[in-house]
């Protein structure tokens, strides 16, 4: 039986401020797959990860990206949401004022309405939360705390877990969610994703160091470098990249030279 | 003594009576009151060019002739019910109607009542305090409130009296149909180590409505006293309104100050910390949309050592609204180990919309903490992605990071009725008010 194609970007090429940041990428996602992204620093990884979640600032001057065969790019983020796209940001936003349940509560209750589903009540809410704060090991007093106000680095990053464990994404994008990570609290975020994957679900998982990939095992790897996917393989492609760094892809041609090639 | 000649300006017009000599108020009173004729001839309205009034036009008041109001021969109806089980007295046009006023389970030896009938009765609750604590000679309209006021509330606690349900002043302004001057004052002496919480709120009016409201607050020793101030006034009224608060050793003033109405509003809030150990925690919230104009004047004065103070106002602005806030703090020469901070932050929601944000530093001593930081800005829009991107529609994101930024203030309430209010009142001003109020 042949997989859903969940993700499908074609020579997707973005701006901002006059600065191309992407500069043609192509990449299939289907369901059920572990994509990782590698790159250096300033390679275009967040950005792609934004542009994905709907981030407006961005200008896509060239280029396709459908998901579930469905033009993505001319649909608002609230909508992408709803349709199951979810992005774990890497710098989570501190709403002081707002508590987290409060919060979770209303985006669960936006994609339910979405899908036909009647709303959660506070009871069923609650059922649901305390199930999936187990999952990354959350402690119940951040849902009344306001949204990640106060909370630590690797407290931020469970939260966004927890937020993904609870909105049962089909497309979940992890930015960088290891950055600032202890390796318990790593262990944690990846146990978290882990249980949550599925036939019917995909993971993109952005990151700079292939240390998240061993217990987040992906089916594939892909180098971003300057705004191109230059390299993909395996597993094994990850492993290489800790060995020997990102210079040995270096996309210029004097670094090219330099790696002695 | 020959008799002073009585100073002449529109706005003194029918003060004769209470100028020239006792009429049935105390010697003391009539007193007070020819200094305050006389300080407010001499100074007459504010113009742009005082540095106070810069942002704040009030020289079109000068060409309407405003009568202080007469009692009303009908009571109005008040619409708002009193606050949970508060105690109520209700102030129409500056006068205070027991008919409306509502009290009940007041312990014995506090006073709640009418100013005036007080000055006569009691005149040595009154004395001591009335008109001595609000600056007659810089203050234009303190100074005609306290040349012209007809009544208004005392409230009266005696040392250690805890009171366990709020005092509620209700400040109504009727429609008028000439120019109408309203002059309610309040005076609130917290005796020593008492406890107790006050709200003021003001509303109605219309553009033919002047009131011009003096607070006068003192905390003797150890008193702790939370004092909420909510101008709700048509958005047609001019209310400008005095607070002036005198605070004694290690005592605790909690205030807010809300305006959610009115067309222009002025409110002077001036403490003074004249004990060692005193606290003031000062929060402020303007909600202010069209043409609406909010001036908010903190002035706080540390004149002793070891004194803290913490100054909270925020502003959401819409329309074409605009906002004043100076805030200031003085620290005496001798007011070692002072802790002052100042903190004003306001949210732009239109682009028509202006602030004059003033922090204003006087420091003489050598061995104190100030701090002060203002912001004026538009809602984060990262915070806004983050939202959306976790399926929230635009309008709901900002109204809920709008939300978030009026409750920290909002939150620090500490009458839980009056906090209900006020977060409906924010919530009504939000696109998806409807998803806020689940948040209540």
């Amino acid at each position: 039986m042949k997989k859903e194609t969940l993700l499908e970007l074609k020579n997707l090429h973005c701006s901002i401020d006059g600065k191309e940041i992407l500069k043609g990428i192509d990449l299939s996602v289907n369901a059920g797959e572990v994509h990782a992204i590698m790159g250096p620093n300033g390679s275009g990884k967040s950005t792609l990860a934004q542009v994905l979640a709907g981030r407006e600032e961005y200008e896509i001057t060239a280029g396709e990206v459908r998901y579930r065969n469905r033009g993505l790019l001319e649909v608002a983020a609230e909508e992408r949401a709803r349709e199951g796209l979810f992005l774990a940001f890497q710098y989570p936003v501190e709403i002081p004022g707002v508590s987290n349940a409060y919060f979770l509560r209303a985006a669960l209750n936006a994609v339910r309405s979405h899908r036909g589903e009647p709303e959660l009540d506070a009871i069923d809410f609650l059922k649901l939360v305390r199930d999936r704060m187990q999952l990354v090991k959350l402690d119940e007093a951040l849902l009344k705390r306001p949204v990640n106000d106060g909370f630590s680095g690797g407290e931020k990053k469970r939260n966004e877990i927890f937020h993904m464990a609870v909105l049962e994404p089909i497309l979940a994008i992890l930015d960088e969610t290891d950055s600032g990570l202890d390796i318990d609290a790593l262990k944690i975020v990846a146990d978290g994703v882990n249980s949550l994957r599925g036939p019917e679900r995909a993971f993109l998982v952005i990151t700079h160091y292939q240390r998240l990939l061993n217990y987040i095992v992906p089916d594939f790897v892909h180098v971003l470098m300057d705004g191109r996917i230059v390299r993909s393989g395996g597993r094994e492609l990850a492993l290489h990249l800790e060995e020997q760094g990102y210079e040995w892809l270096e996309p210029e041609p004097r670094a090219a030279v330099a790696a002695g090639r | 003594m020959a008799t002073a000649t009585i100073p002449s300006h529109p706005l003194l017009a029918g003060a004769e009576s209470l100028l020239d000599g006792p009429g049935g108020q105390p010697g003391f009173l009539a007193e007070r009151r020819r200094q305050a004729a006389a300080s407010f001839a001499e100074l007459g309205l504010p113009t742009r060019a005082w540095e106070e009034w810069r942002f704040t036009g009030v020289s079109h008041l000068e060409d309407a002739l405003w009568t202080v109001a007469e009692r009303a021969p009908q009571l109005p109806s008040i619409d708002d019910p009193p606050l949970g089980d508060a105690n109520r007295l209700v102030v129409v046009d500056g006068w205070l109607e027991p008919g409306l006023s509502r009290l009940h389970g007041l312990p014995d030896g506090v006073f709640v009542g009418s100013l005036a009938e007080a000055a006569v009765r009691r005149p040595e609750l009154v004395e001591p305090h009335l008109a001595r604590h609000a600056a007659l000679n810089d203050h234009p309209f303190v100074a005609l409130n306290a040349a012209q006021f007809r009544d208004g509330v005392l409230l009266w606690i005696p040392a250690g009296m805890v009171l366990d349900r709020p005092i509620e002043v209700q400040l109504v302004a009727r429609r008028h149909e000439r120019p109408t001057l309203a002059l309610p004052r309040v005076l609130i002496v917290a005796g020593r180590g008492s406890q107790a919480a006050v709200v003021q709120r003001s509303a109605g009016g219309s553009a033919d409505t002047l009131t011009c409201s003096v607070t006068e607050v003192v905390l003797e020793d150890g008193a702790a006293l939370d004092h909420y101030s909510v101008v709700d006034d048509d958005h047609g009224a001019t209310h400008i309104a005095a607070l002036e608060v005198r605070q004694g050793r290690n005592s605790a003033m909690h205030s807010g100050v809300f305006v959610t109405g009115g067309g222009l509003v002025r409110s002077d809030l001036t403490v003074t910390l004249g004990g060692t150990g005193a606290d003031a925690t000062l929060e402020g919230l303007y909600l202010t949309a069209g043409r609406q104009h909010v001036d908010n004047h903190l002035l706080v004065r540390h004149s002793v050592p070891s004194c803290t103070s913490r100054q909270l106002y925020k502003g959401i602005l819409d329309g074409s609204s605009r906002a004043v806030f100076n805030g200031r703090i003085v620290v005496d020469k001798g007011a070692q180990k002072t802790d002052a901070r100042q903190s004003n932050r306001n949210l732009l929601l239109s682009p028509a919309a202006l602030v004059q944000s003033n922090p204003q530093l006087e420091i003489l001593a050598d061995d104190v903490r100030c701090t002060h930081g203002s912001t004026i800005g538009r809602l984060d829009e990262d915070a806004v992605f983050y939202l959306r991107s976790r399926g929230l529609d635009r309008a709901s994101a900002e109204s809920l990071l709008t939300w978030a930024f009026a409750a920290e203030v909002v939150e620090g309430i500490r009458v839980p009725e009056l906090r209900d209010r006020l977060r409906r009142a924010v919530a009504a001003r939000l696109p998806s008010s409807h998803m806020i109020e689940e948040l209540l």
